[in-house]
């Protein structure tokens, strides 16, 4: 009687007592068994930003949404104890480092079979091997990078291409020009721009602003005085 | 024409492609850490804790009701090193065993650290099967674990743990009949041999307790106790004084000594102890190399701790401690305490662990509060984002705003005077100014002095947090520091499944008049409801502040605005399906109004139409809805309506012929989805989306092979809700549109009752490649911001995911219909980017739940997600577009002003020169 109370014991064969836990012993009557594996450590992906407190303890190892969750010793290694059969995906979740997850299979005859996770065709099996060998894929990239200042980038800027652009269009264009009457006309045309003396930017502005009005009323008086030029040079 | 065709498709794929970008790329900066967010990390309320001032690395070590253990600096209270155990019965601490703290002190305490040998700390969690586990109190890490799987797993879940002399025993009773005590070796699970089976016709549920290694039972007046370690099986039986009115409660630390009726008495014949002391709380310890026993008790606001030698029952001067308790803390109990060991120590180091009714664990020492820990916040059952008040100019300023719109009508004629009242309010804040200047302006109120002031974003706001225990906080949202708390004793939240409620009455637009918050609770002893009114800036009691009600509250609803304090009422149904209207002046409001109900157990819903006739209100129930199934097996598993607060802006949608589908919005929409097992597909998921006001089924879907866990989220013209399929073993979620059609049957107001024919359903399900614990939309002001949907996982992220990922209009087949409505070509597996996790590695333990809510801005949202851990942040689905770029670039900009008005200038210059040059020629 009692030592069939006895038998309950999950990772304790009856006829001996020397069990290492971890061991894959299967107690056919609690039907439970042990995940076991290894956890590698992901230091030299933390780089300098590692945390000063040991990488273990930010690894919890957890089985359908942290129902069923393992711990980390020391040197990495884990178990999980009292797990019933069925198929599990292990994730191992660590704030700052991927570890890709796991499907575990024990059927009920306490086989272990692990494989990838594929949750778009579930019927694919890539087996990996068991005891599990989790290791520290990358880093989690959570952040965008900012802009850096690139000459380059300020140069192609739109405020400076409209700098620039006008400049170059202004200074170059007209030596372009080899025709020389062309160019005779292009000189007549700016001469008389610049002989009334330069309006005030804010007033550029205003008319910039409300439109082109007066733009309108300055243009018959600018022609006037093309003509006026015009034949005056005639002469 | 073709040319023009393929230039539009150009343009338009240009656009997907950018659109695509967008899309995935939304992420944070790295410069932006903390900047808009923070995170408390909590434990949960204390269950088990041990206070080691002398260990070589000073600790607090913590087992609490959440199911984590956790390792507390002693000083600080900060969180050392934490562990989240399993959730639900498999992770509750049954027992948490300190090395060198066992009750006889014999044990293993000598055995060296990180060997098989000896242990630091040691849990027994759950009970089938029972999980024991060694941990290493310095890093945190675990140094090994066994289990046990019971034979009778009922029988185990009262099953009892102890550990004595390096041995673990398993007490097992069958009551009224017998015990069975196993014993194994505490680090390898190994049994000692044999079970012991002892008879004990005398033990009953709900009597019995384990002290150290004695097994008690209360029986009327006398207390029956068995040793469990002795030789003998000698059953010992104490006599009291009085039948015991509360709980018998063990005393850890002292083996066979229990507390009944605020005594001390052993059943430990080798034990003895000071029967004269009477306290609620006592705690064992050693002082000056000698035992002692202290305990504290609150009287009137003062806690006073006093101590006494166990050994010949004198007190212990040194240790005599009285200091204010702040009743906001709750009841307190002692749970433990330590002194640095020291030849003739003055009691000046020892340190006083309290676990309060509130769920605080609070440290004393000297007199004073050391630190507090807020453990409610691992329980936040309801949030409110509460707008701060005007600063006092500004507050004049709308004052007078408000006197103008009142009487605009008058306007014209009254014009001289609002111009008088506009020179005398702008005198006066000049006036308020130049004494503010020189420092003799009024003193600011409180909540100014605290910062607590508007901003012009309306991004700093008052986060107020109701937790399960039914202490309140009011939170800065920017800063995280605790303004107020409050602490309602005696409220639970209500049955079936439904918490207590946080309801804004009035907003904080209403100025002079303050903001009002009502919290929604059931009174513990009675059933009956319980309100309590109170102010959520300052956290103090308004209108009167509790209200028990003299009814049970069944369902609950708001009313519009009511004149003239700008109250929103609250409509509650009662038990009895009578309706009340609080305050009563709002009453007339609630004419017309309507109600639904849904309960869990039976799986019915049902509506009511509510009545003002004769200043009094009245219910008709007009319909209801069975959703049992044919053999009553359904059962509702999550019921989900929409925002109150929500305003949609885009009515419809533009197709790619240019035509526009109009979105079905119907605010009286709530999806149910309710479970059932079922023989040949295990378990079907059936959800119904039922207009509540006239209680018509707009549309049912089944899905089978599907279980649990089921998160909804439910907005606009669409749903989302997430599933674990079992079939293929992954979580899905699945995404509903709802539109009308091409024609919208009445754009200006929605009636329920002249609906629409069934709208037209796009429905598509997605995988998830995690497991999802929340789901939540993003909501801002005006509605015109893109909706997102925040997915909060498992292991504590929250994914930002749009809403062009989730849509179920995605084409499955590349068609140019598509690309042209610019939907991105269905892919069966959600992408989950870590640029779109909001919280990066902050992660939320236990995450169960994220309220957003509108900030001032209309691109921003705010975000509080709950769990064990709290976290806020604000997100802007659409880029922060009504805000300068945060790395805006100032400096170019004046550079280009500068170098823009300089050259124009010089060329100015130059061309009069050239202009003169040329007149001489």
């Amino acid at each position: 009687m009692f030592l069939k109370l006895l038998s309950f014991v999950t990772l304790i064969a009856l006829s001996t007592c020397e069990v290492v836990i971890g061991q894959d012993e299967i107690d056919e009557v609690s039907g439970l068994y042990t995940i076991e594996g290894k956890v590698y450590p992901p230091e030299q992906l933390l780089g300098a930003a590692a945390p000063s407190g040991k990488w273990q303890v930010d690894v919890t190892l957890s089985i359908n949404d942290g129902e069923i969750k393992g711990f980390l010793r020391e040197d990495g290694n884990f178990v999980i104890s009292g797990v019933p059969s069925g198929s599990y995906v292990l994730e191992v979740n660590h704030p700052d480092i991927f570890y890709e997850p796991v499907r575990v299979e024990i059927n009920p005859k306490g086989k272990f079979r692990a494989r990838k996770v594929n949750f778009v065709q579930p019927a694919q099996i890539i087996q990996v091997p068991y005891p599990l060998k989790m290791k520290p894929l990358m880093r989690l990239k959570y952040f965008q990078a900012r802009e850096q200042w690139k000459i380059t980038d300020f140069l192609f800027s739109p405020m400076v291409l409209m700098m620039v652009l006008p400049l170059l269009l202004m200074l170059v264009l007209p030596k372009m020009i080899n025709d020389p009457e062309t160019k005779k006309e292009i000189e007549n045309m700016q001469f008389p721009k610049m002989t009334n003396d330069m309006p005030e930017i804010s007033e550029m502005l205003t008319s910039f602003l409300s439109g082109k009005q007066p733009e309108k009323e300055k243009k018959p008086v600018m022609a006037n005085k093309q003509t006026k030029k015009r034949s005056q040079q005639q002469q | 024409m073709a040319d023009a065709h393929f230039l539009a498709g150009a343009l338009t794929s240009a656009m997907l492609v950018l659109l695509s970008t967008t899309v995935v790329v939304n992420g944070l900066y790295e410069d932006q850490i903390k900047k808009f967010d923070w995170r408390s990390m909590h434990v949960g309320a204390a269950k088990h804790i041990h206070v080691d001032l002398n260990h070589f690395q000073p600790r607090l070590l913590l087992g609490t009701h959440e199911q984590v253990v956790a390792s507390i600096c002693p000083k600080t209270g900060e969180i050392g090193w934490r562990q989240v155990l399993e959730q639900k019965a498999r992770g509750d601490i049954k027992l948490l065993q300190v090395s060198g703290f066992a009750d006889d002190s014999s044990d293993t305490a000598a055995a060296p650290v990180g060997t098989h040998l000896g242990f630091d700390m040691l849990t027994v969690q759950g009970h089938a099967p029972a999980l024991v586990r060694g941990w290493n109190t310095n890093t945190g890490t675990i140094e090994w674990e066994w289990s046990v799987m019971p034979l009778n797993t009922e029988r185990a879940q009262d099953a009892h743990w102890f550990y004595s002399n390096s041995l673990l025993y398993h007490v097992v009773p069958t009551w009224r009949s017998h015990l069975e005590v196993t014993a194994y070796f505490g680090t390898s699970g190994h049994t000692t041999g044999s079970t012991s089976k002892i008879m004990a016709a005398w033990i009953k549920p709900e009597s019995c307790l384990l002290s150290g290694t004695f097994f008690v039972c209360v029986d009327g007046k006398q207390l029956i106790s068995l040793d469990l370690v002795a030789k003998s099986t000698q059953v010992i039986a104490t006599t009291l004084d009085t039948e015991p009115t509360s709980k018998v409660q063990a005393l850890a630390g002292l083996n066979g000594v229990l507390v009944v009726n605020r005594k001390l008495v052993s059943v430990n014949k080798a034990q003895t102890v000071c029967d004269t002391l009477q306290s609620s709380s006592y705690a064992v310890g050693t002082f000056n190399y000698r035992k002692i026993v202290a305990y504290g008790d609150l009287a009137e606001g003062v806690l006073k701790i006093k101590a006494a030698y166990l050994d010949n029952c004198a007190p212990v001067p040194e240790l005599d401690q009285s200091l204010t308790f702040n009743a906001d803390y709750g009841t307190p109990s002692l749970r433990s305490f330590d002194c640095k060991l020291k030849r003739n120590g003055d009691g000046k180091s020892c340190l006083f662990v309290f676990s309060t009714s509130a769920e605080s664990i609070v440290a004393v020492q000297q007199n004073r509060v050391r630190w507090v820990r807020e453990e409610a916040l691992a329980n936040v059952v309801d949030s409110q984002f509460i707008d701060l008040p005007l600063a006092d100019s500004e507050g004049t300023l709308e004052n007078e705003m408000k006197g103008k719109s009142v009487d605009a009508t008058g306007f014209e004629t009254d014009i001289a005077s609002a111009f008088l009242r506009r020179i005398t309010t702008q005198a006066i804040q000049i006036k308020s100014l130049f004494l503010h200047v020189i420092g003799l302006g009024p003193p600011p109120t409180d909540t100014q002095r605290a910062g607590l002031v508007r901003d012009s974003f309306g991004l700093h706001k008052m986060l107020v947090l109701l937790t399960r225990s039914g202490k309140i906080f009011g939170i800065d949202n920017i800063i995280g520091k605790h303004h107020w708390q409050l602490y309602l004793p005696n409220v639970v939240g209500f049955g079936n499944d439904e918490n207590m409620r946080l309801i804004v009455q009035r907003t904080s637009k209403h100025f002079p008049l303050q903001p009002l918050c009502t919290i929604v609770a059931k009174d513990l002893s009675t059933g009956n409801g319980v309100l309590y009114r109170f102010n959520p800036i300052t956290g103090r009691a308004a209108e009167g502040g509790l209200l028990q009600l003299d009814y049970q509250i069944k369902q609950l609803s708001l009313l519009p605005e009511a004149e003239p304090d700008f109250v929103k009422g609250i409509l509650l149904l009662d038990a009895t399906n009578k309706v009340h209207v609080h305050p009563k002046h709002a009453t007339q409001l609630a004419d017309g109004m309507y109600l639904y109900t849904a309960d869990v157990k039976t799986s019915e819903l049902a509506g009511y139409f509510v009545k003002y006739a004769g200043e009094k209100l009245s219910t008709t129930p007009i319909w209801t809805v069975h959703l049992c199934g044919h053999n009553n097996e359904q059962k509702i598993v999550a019921v989900a309506g929409k925002s109150s607060i929500e305003h949609v802006h885009s009515q419809g949608r533009v197709l790619g012929d240019r035509s526009v589908l109009y979105k079905y919005i119907n605010p009286n929409l709530v999806a149910v989805i309710t479970q059932a097992p079922d023989a040949l597909h295990k378990s079907i998921l059936n959800l119904y989306l039922i207009d509540v006001v006239s209680g018509s089924i707009v549309f049912t879907m089944t899905h089978r092979k599907v279980r649990p866990p089921v998160h909804i989220v439910h907005s606009e013209n669409w749903l989302a809700y997430s599933y674990y399929n079992d079939k293929v073993r992954r979580t899905e979620i699945t995404t509903i549109e709802l539109y009308e059609g091409k024609t919208q049957a009445n754009s200006s107001v929605w009636s329920s009752l002249k609906a629409p024919m069934m709208p037209l359903v796009e429905r598509q399900s997605y995988i998830i490649p995690t497991v999802v614990e929340a789901l939540r939309e993003t909501i801002t002001e005006r509605g015109i911001t893109n909706k997102h949907v925040l997915i909060g996982t498992a292991n504590g992220a929250i994914i930002e995911m749009p809403w062009a990922l989730l849509d179920p209009r995605r084409p499955i087949a590349s068609t140019t219909q598509g690309r042209e409505e610019g939907a991105i070509p269905y892919i069966p597996e959600l992408p989950l980017p870590t640029e779109n996790f909001i919280n990066y590695n902050q992660t939320i333990a236990r995450l169960r739940n994220i309220y957003t809510a509108p900030s001032g801005l209309e691109s921003t949202c705010l975000v509080v997600a709950t769990g064990l851990d709290l976290f806020v942040t604000r997100v802007a689905p659409s880029k922060t577009f009504d805000l300068l770029k945060e790395d805006f670039d100032y400096i170019l900009i004046s550079i280009v002003l500068v170098a823009l008005t300089s050259g124009s200038l010089i060329v100015r210059h130059l061309a009069s020169r050239k202009l003169l040059k040329q007149a001489w020629k």
